[in-house]
């Protein structure tokens, strides 16, 4: 070999390697950034099945009570804040934009009418009627220790509490205040109540979505979030009495959607409303909605956050456990959560590929935001015809 | 550079080969193994998220049928809905098989063998009203593809819809709705389960999906005999 022919043949080799190189080292980089994109899509499908499996069952109800049925008939089901031991309204918070609240009665036994309630301040006994039996109803079901229950009644008050003895039909539960007495009328039931949020980790620094429990524990569900969003969809039609079923019935049972008000001339001394008024419906020669109604169609429109902030109060606006009775409107709930990889260094500039910038210059080596829009319509939250 | 010397280098070709084809291997291997998982979870997901539209519209599909009937005979299996395959032994999207009378026995009973009175009245934690308890009757099943008028529509999905009666009934009459309570007395002077039904509808998708949603639908005489109104909408995990 000669040695012009060996400086050509080093010459070819040398470009041919650097040629593969360079192909070695961008599939390396884009190699490397695959995996976290696949976590990435892993994590958006996390936040979409929990969250999507919860919205979809927010509002069920009792089943077999006296209040059966559908939770959005007496206090609403849903909320842009945090509920629960921990509960924003009572501090004084009726909106967050990342914070989403969802109460229902899961597939359960543990559901009774209250017959009566003894408030023992951190406490209550609650005396329940019979849910179960060979031939009839006879005796109390379901209710065991540390089950989390929701009790409410037909004028809207309710509150979550933890059960910390069952006695019979004497069930001993714990509250961190009630906005009722619930002595009578009223109805206790399993419930879940997560509420969805995003804090800070505390190891990293990153954003968690979390799901609150609603007493003592915030479980992480998705890492490295960078935005949480919920929009509200709403019912435009203000709420209206339904008639009685049968002569003989209470004159106002029941309300397409919201607690029905008491009857003409009775004054609910526990609310600072009017006789035969309560926080969604005054008394002007009959039930007239306090609501106002937003648009002349029967689909759901966008809900101004404002409007869960301005009232009317219900029970009243005296009560600290109070919400605003355009939460009864929510039908639909739009849920924006975007996730980033957690490496820096597979992250470019922000803008609209990244959130929070990164280091990389590299495209090969970007692993951009990924974005899932859950946009869930509760069966439960349907309002009567 | 010398025969000797040509003759002891043979075979180095093969190894540097080997040695590429074992890294390009191992390489290919990983990545196939990744994407492979990546497909198949979300897979699963698409299949268990059509799954539960499925089993909702089955219900939905049964709530009118079940609409102007006669309730009692619906109870007793004497009506079913026009949505019905006739249930059996069925061949699942999976290449599985699945024995409707079964799946209704386990509903009923809690095993698969044929229920007698006493195994369904027995009081347990998820039946716990003896002689009240749900007698889980087959109203409709067939696949999702001739559930809806469009037949081409790529449905695989099996739905089975069974009816019961409401788990507020108090007259020991579990096939028949709403009759006087057993023992009338201060705390049962009427039957509030009368006028409703339970109802639950499975949907069994490929690679094993199965979701299940229940509802108890009632009467109300406020509204037209041909509308019933879902009092609650649960899925059952």
């Amino acid at each position: 070999m000669s040695l012009a022919e060996l400086l050509v043949a080093s010459g070819v080799l040398l470009a041919v390697t650097a040629v593969a190189g360079s192909a070695a080292v961008r599939a390396q980089l884009a190699f490397r950034a695959q995996p976290e994109v696949a976590d990435m899509q892993q994590r958006t499908r996390v936040a979409a099945s929990a969250l999507g499996r919860d919205l979809l069952m927010a509002g069920a109800g009792p089943t077999s009570t006296s209040l059966a049925g559908a939770l959005v008939r007496r206090f609403p089901p849903v909320a842009p804040y945090r509920r629960g031991q921990a509960d924003d309204a009572r501090a004084g918070v009726f909106y967050r934009p990342d914070a989403l609240s969802l109460v229902y009665v899961p597939d359960t036994r543990a559901e009774a009418d209250v017959l009566h309630a003894f408030d023992l301040g951190r406490e209550l006994l609650v005396d329940l009627a019979p849910n179960c039996g060979v031939l009839v109803h006879e005796r109390v079901c379901g209710f065991t220790v540390g089950m989390r229950v929701v009790l409410f009644d037909p004028r809207g008050r309710f509150d979550l509490a933890t059960v910390t003895d069952v006695a019979g039909a004497r069930v001993r539960v714990q509250h961190s205040g009630l906005s009722s007495s619930y002595d009578g009328g009223a109805v206790m039931a399993e419930v879940m109540a997560p509420t969805y949020l995003v804090r800070s980790d505390v190891a990293t620094g990153a954003l968690q979505l979390v799901r609150y429990d609603g007493f003592r524990t915030e479980r992480p569900v998705v890492d490295n979030v960078v935005d949480f969003r919920v929009e509200y969809f709403g019912e435009p039609a203000p709420p209206r009495p339904l008639p009685p079923v049968a002569a003989g019935d209470p004159v106002r049972p029941a309300t397409t959607y919201g607690p029905a008000p008491p009857d003409v001339d009775v004054n609910d001394a526990r609310d600072a409303w009017g006789p035969g008024e309560n926080c969604v419906f005054m008394d002007a020669a009959g039930p007239v909605p306090r609501l106002a109604p937003l648009a002349p169609t029967p689909s759901p429109v966008p809900l101004d956050p404002a409007w869960f902030r301005d009232g009317p109060w219900c029970p009243d606006g005296a009560q600290a456990a109070r919400f605003d009775a355009d939460l009864l409107r929510i039908r639909r709930v739009r849920v924006r959560v975007r996730v980033q990889v957690a490496v820096a260094a597979m992250r470019g500039p922000a803008g609209r590929l990244f959130a929070k910038g990164g280091s990389s210059a590299t495209a090969e080596f970007f692993a951009p935001d990924q974005q899932v829009i859950v946009d869930v319509t509760p069966r439960n939250l349907g309002a009567a015809p | 550079m010398t025969a000797h010397a040509v003759s002891s280098e043979r075979g180095i070709a093969l190894v540097a080969v080997m040695s590429a084809s074992a890294l390009l291997l191992a390489l290919g291997l990983s990545l196939a193994l990744t994407t492979t998982i990546e497909v198949g979870i979300a897979a699963n997901q698409r299949d268990g998220v059509q799954a539960l539209h499925a089993a909702d519209a089955a219900l939905e599909r049964a709530i009118a049928d079940l609409a102007g009937e006669d309730w009692d005979a619906v109870l007793a299996g004497a009506v079913t809905s026009p949505f019905h395959d006739g249930g059996g032994l069925v061949r699942l999207p999976d290449g599985g098989q699945l024995d409707v009378t079964q799946e209704t026995n386990r509903l009923r009973c809690g095993s698969a063998a044929p229920c007698g009175d006493a195994d369904m009245d027995r009081v347990t934690a998820a039946r716990p009203w003896g002689r009240n308890n749900p007698r889980w009757t087959l109203f409709a099943s067939g696949p999702l593809a001739e559930l809806l008028p469009d037949a081409a529509v790529a449905a695989r999905e099996y739905l089975v819809v069974w009816v019961a009666d409401d788990p507020s009934e108090n007259d020991a009459q579990p096939l028949r709705d709403g009759r006087p309570p057993a023992v009338a007395d201060a705390a049962n002077p009427s039957n509030p389960g009368r006028g409703a039904l339970w109802m639950q509808a499975r949907a069994y998708g490929p690679s094993g999906a199965r979701r299940t949603v229940e509802a108890i639908v009632e009467r109300d005489p406020r509204w037209p005999a041909t509308q019933l109104r879902v009092r609650v909408w649960r899925e059952i995990t």
